[in-house]
Formats: structure tokens, C-alpha cells, sequence
């Protein structure tokens, strides 16, 4: 069992996220919606411990916390950190140093569908390569919570296809996957269940298909309607 | 796959199974494949596709076969009474809103020409 | 969990990486010197030259090792908030004392690697130019040594200070700007870079203008309560940066 509880987090005066709540039982997709800048990135920090939340929030995994919790959450912010000469094998090569948990062998099978080269420079590489190195470096991980912020952003529709394929067939069955998108439709069949987003609040934590039951719409059609309905029923 | 609006997802991916195996995509006693790949192949959650072949299951055109996987039936009768009540279900739809705006025998009419027609082709 | 050994790996590799940059600039620069070199002294032994050039190659590779030094600075400061880093499986406490030692350690080991090369360089001179050092005289080496280990160790100590100073300073700059300012990371990696070279280049200006008798107090001639004064206040910089990295980070 994944569990946050009690989170909040400011920055400066600005409140970025407020009582934020939810489990998820593995195995679940979760998909993490909402507008830009609405915190879905902060959320994921957080919950990894790049940033720290303010007093009285639990973050647990299965009993496990802090640093013990870190090691079981598998999450690439960013590969800023990459020289302009680096390879993808230098960069593969800090993350098999790095994370015990780091399976080789997925990493091979992941890469025949998304097909990087190793000899590649990171610094040359597409925007949505990159997000295929991230994807994959992320899910090669032997974790218990990935967490994958945006992986379509800039990445054209054959590759999300990929993507997604990927997820479904080589994450671990015990696991909780978070991950932010604006693609709502394209990832409603993908995921178990949605967060959304919404001043600094969850305002939405349901199941596709109680969506659909009790709804009687799509994920998108409810995201809207559920947007405008916060905004006091104004078009946004 | 293309989903429509309201239909919770798990019944509308067991419409479009139960349509592949009555098309003959996969023959009565032949394997489907598992829902990992199912669910890969088609992008579609993993839980979502298990549903769907549960709901298969239940109405007797796929079993499973312990150990070995999801079959589609060999149950001839089975077969035949799913792939009867499907084309009825069909029909009953396509005759009710039909029949909102044409009469009967204009509709009787309707048919009997496509069918020609589409047997020509 | 990485194992320590993994991330002292890790963190080498990534203190490194300034080094070769400034070796790389360093070797191209010395090609140009020795052409210089060459040609005004040509007509002159090959020893000779070799010789000049072996002499203005050391004096120009200290330069060099101090743009490093700083480099390695600036990488230590902002190694707290690097994610790539800081998320890696490790408990909090490993990292910092890992991070702290080996970021210490690594410029430092290749400082003294150049004092090395000095005092080498200085056993062949004693031979060959007994006279064309001012101030030193060469038949008193071993006299000298004793002051030049005071002076090693003295300026260690002053290092560890300085190393400790800017990064607290550097952390909690960093963090006040992300954390109330949300200043870019961009900005903030040119302000802490400016910031790093600023005080380093004071701090090191005053180091190295203090005469053997400023650093030699610090170690055996001193007050011992003006050793004590200095200890605990390393102390409470160690557990400042600490506090910081444990309780306000912002990891990119």
C-alpha cells in the first residue's frame, strides 16, 4: 500500500500544494492531471524527497518512510546534469552504478521497442528521444512507485503509442504508477484511476470506471466539466 | 481501438474481443493470446482487458484452462448460440431505431434490395 | 541502497570532470607556450629550452589547478541540490558525509599532487641553478622541509575553512533563492558561480599574501584556544551545511 497523507507545501507565501491525500494499492496506474504549473511536478518531488513538505505529512510505502521509501520510488526529474560529450551508455552507466534495483535485462527488452543507441550523444538527442531515455531509465528500475512526469510532452503519436505499450508490458506487477499528461485521452484506457488537480487541491480521485458508470462520460469530457464547475460554472 | 463516450471500458473491449473471435480471428480451441500482451497490444489497462475476459468467461465463449491460458470455447453449441444471440442483438438495435422513422414494410423492402445489392457486389 | 563505495565512485568520477576540462585548456595552451618558447630561444641548447619550458609549464599548471580548484568549488555547492545525486538511494547522513569528504578530498589530493611536482621540480633545480633563487638556498633543504610541512599543514586547515565557508554560504544562498525568491536555477547557477569565484579569489588572495608567520600559529606555535575557536566553528559549519541539506533542500 502507497500512501500520502497530510501534505502541504509552500513556496514563499504561495501554497503549491494543500492537503494533499490518496493510497493506491499496486497494482494501479494513476494518471496525475491538471493545468501547467497546477503542482503535478511538485507532487512528485515531494513525494521522491528532492523537496521537502512542511510538518505533519506521511509519505509511506508498505510501513516504509524517508530514505528507505526514496529507494523504492523510481523517478528521473530531469538529465540536465548530462556534459555535452556524455553518451547514453555514460548515463546508463551512472544509473546501473547507482540503483542496485536497476535491471539490465529490462533495460535490454524495454530498449528493442524504444530502440535508443548507446553510442548517442544525450545532448544531440530529440526532445522526445530524451523523453525515451528518461522512460526508459525510469522503468528499468526493479522499484515499487514510478513516477513519470510529462513522458509525452513533445513526443509525436506513434512513440506515446510505444510508450504506453512499454509501460503496460514491463512494469512490475506490484507496483503504483503515477504519471502527469495532458494527453487525456489518449491515456484514459491506459490508467486505473485519476488525480486532478486544481488550485493547490485534489479535487478529483476516481476510478476510469466510476467515471463512466456514475458519469456517463469520457475521462476528458469529466476534466472539463469538472474544471469549469470549480471555476463557478465560467468557461474557462 | 476507438472507444465510445459513456460505456464503462472493460464491456466495450469485451464487445470488440467477442467480435475478433466470431470474425475468426481466433478459431473455436485455439489459444487467445494472454492479458499482458492483449492489454499491450492494444493499449489498454492491463485490469481493464482482465475484466473483459472475465466477462467472456462468464458467458461461456472463452474458458480458461488452467496452467495453459484463455481458450475459445470447443463447445460448438456454446459457440453457436453466442455468435446467434450477438446477430440478433445487432438486428434488434438496427430494427428498433429503424423503425422510429420507416414503416415495416419499407424496411422489409429496405433490406431485401441491400441484400441484393451487396451480393451483387 | 548504492553501497559507499558505489557513490565515493560516483562523486569522484563527478569532481573529476571540472579537472579534465581545465587539463584539457591547459595542454592546448602549453603547446602554444612551448612554440613560444622555442622560437625565442632558438639557437639555444634543447636543454635549455626544455628546461624554460618545464619551468613556465609548472607556474602556468598552478594557475591552472587554482581555476580548478574553484571549479570543484563550485561543483561541491551546488552537488547538495543536485538531483541526480541526492535522489540516488543512499540515507541522508551517508551522502553528506560522503559528499563533504569526497568533495574536500579530491581537489585537495591533487593540490598536494602539485605541491609534489614543485618540490621534485625543486630537487633537480638544487643541482643545476644553485643561485637563481632568491631566498632559497638549496644546500638547506632539509631545514626548509619542517617550514614547508607547517606551511602544508597550516594551509590545509585555512582550505577545510574555506571549503566549509563556501558551501554553507553557497547552500543556503541557493536554497533562499529557490525556496522565496523562485529565482531560475539558471540564475541562480550564474549567481552561485559569480558568488563561489568572489570569495574563493578574496579568501585565497588573503591566504596567499599572509606570510609563513600568519599560517604557522595555526598549527604547532599556536594558542591552543585559537586552535580550539577554530575546530568548533568547522564544527558548527559541518552541522549548519547538514541542516540545511536535511531540512530546507530543493533538489533539481
Amino acid at each position: 500500500m502507497f500512501k500520502v497523507a497530510g501534505l502541504n507545501y509552500a513556496r514563499g507565501r504561495r501554497s503549491v500544494l494543500q492537503d494533499i491525500n490518496f493510497e493506491s494499492d499496486a497494482p494501479e496506474i494513476i494518471g496525475v492531471l491538471g493545468e501547467n504549473g497546477v503542482g503535478k511536478t511538485t507532487l512528485m518531488r515531494l513525494i521522491v524527497g528532492a523537496v521537502l513538505p512542511k510538518k505533519g505529512a506521511h509519505i509511506t510505502l508498505d510501513g516504509l518512510t524517508g530514505d528507505a521509501l526514496k529507494s523504492a520510488v523510481a523517478f528521473i526529474p530531469n538529465l540536465n546534469w548530462v556534459r555535452k560529450r556524455d553518451t547514453i551508455s555514460d548515463v546508463l552507466a551512472f544509473y546501473r552504478a547507482g540503483y542496485p534495483d536497476f535491471n539490465q535485462e529490462r533495460w535490454t527488452e524495454v530498449n528493442k521497442t524504444l530502440r535508443l543507441n548507446e553510442q548517442d550523444q544525450v545532448s544531440a538527442l530529440s526532445k522526445g528521444m530524451l523523453e525515451r531515455l528518461i522512460f526508459a531509465l525510469t522503468v528499468s528500475r526493479d522499484a515499487k512507485v514510478f513516477m513519470l512526469d510529462e513522458p509525452f510532452s513533445g513526443v509525436d503519436v506513434l512513440t506515446r503509442r510505444k510508450l504506453l505499450q512499454t509501460l503496460i508490458q514491463w512494469v512490475p506487477e506490484d507496483a503504483t504508477i503515477l504519471m502527469s499528461t495532458h494527453e487525456i485521452a489518449e491515456i484514459e484506457p491506459v490508467v486505473d484511476r485519476v488525480l486532478i488537480l486544481k488550485d493547490a487541491h485534489i479535487i478529483v480521485d476516481q476510478t476510469i470506471d466510476d467515471i463512466r458508470d456514475n458519469e456517463h462520460m469520457t475521462l476528458e469530457q469529466y476534466y472539463v466539466q469538472r474544471y469549469v464547475e470549480d471555476n463557478g460554472g465560467i468557461e474557462l | 481501438m476507438e472507444f465510445n463516450d459513456s460505456e464503462p471500458l472493460y464491456i466495450q473491449v469485451a464487445d470488440f474481443l467477442e467480435r475478433e473471435i466470431l470474425d475468426g480471428k481466433y478459431p473455436m480451441n485455439t489459444k487467445i493470446p494472454g492479458v499482458r500482451e492483449l492489454a499491450a497490444t492494444l493499449v489498454i489497462n492491463g485490469r481493464t482487458v482482465q475484466n473483459a475476459v472475465n466477462r467472456l468467461v462468464e458467458s461461456g465463449l472463452v474458458e480458461t484452462r488452467r496452467g495453459l491460458g484463455n481458450f475459445v470455447t470447443s463447445n460448438e453449441k456454446t459457440f453457436e448460440m453466442i455468435r446467434t444471440k450477438k446477430i440478433r442483438a445487432m438486428a434488434e438495435t438496427f430494427i428498433k431505431n429503424s423503425l422510429t422513422f420507416v414503416s415495416e414494410d419499407e424496411l422489409r423492402r429496405i433490406i431485401a434490395e441491400t441484400i441484393a445489392s451487396v451480393q451483387k457486389e | 541502497m548504492t553501497s559507499t563505495k558505489q557513490l565515493v565512485k560516483l562523486i569522484i568520477a563527478d569532481s573529476y570532470r571540472p579537472l579534465w576540462q581545465v587539463l584539457k585548456i591547459y595542454a592546448g595552451i602549453m603547446v602554444l607556450v612551448a612554440v613560444a618558447i622555442i622560437h625565442a630561444q632558438w639557437g639555444q641548447s634543447v636543454g635549455h629550452m626544455v628546461w624554460t619550458i618545464v619551468t613556465q609549464g609548472l607556474i602556468i599548471l598552478g594557475f591552472f589547478y587554482f581555476v580548478y580548484g574553484l571549479l570543484a568549488l563550485k561543483q561541491a555547492v551546488l552537488s547538495w541540490q543536485d538531483a541526480h545525486f541526492v535522489l540516488l538511494p543512499v540515507s541522508k547522513r551517508r551522502f553528506f558525509t560522503t559528499n563533504l569528504l569526497v568533495r574536500f578530498l579530491v581537489p585537495m589530493v591533487n593540490a598536494i599532487l602539485y605541491f609534489a611536482m614543485l618540490l621534485v621540480y625543486m630537487a633537480i633545480v638544487k643541482p643545476f641553478v644553485n643561485a637563481k633563487f632568491v631566498g632559497f638556498n638549496p644546500q638547506n633543504v632539509s631545514e626548509v622541509m619542517p617550514i614547508i610541512g607547517k606551511v602544508v599543514l597550516g594551509t590545509v586547515f585555512v582550505m577545510i575553512g574555506l571549503f566549509l565557508l563556501v558551501n554553507i554560504i553557497g547552500l543556503a544562498a541557493n536554497l533562499g533563492m529557490s525556496r522565496f525568491l523562485s529565482v531560475s536555477s539558471h540564475w541562480a547557477n550564474v549567481t552561485i558561480t559569480a558568488m563561489v569565484l568572489f570569495i574563493g579569489l578574496a579568501v585565497f588572495s588573503v591566504v596567499m599574501s599572509a606570510s609563513v608567520d600568519f599560517l604557522s600559529p595555526m598549527v604547532g606555535d599556536a594558542e591552543w584556544l585559537d586552535t580550539v575557536v577554530a575546530i568548533v566553528l568547522y564544527v558548527l559549519m559541518v552541522a549548519g551545511i547538514y541542516g540545511l541539506f536535511a531540512k530546507f533542500n530543493d533538489a533539481k
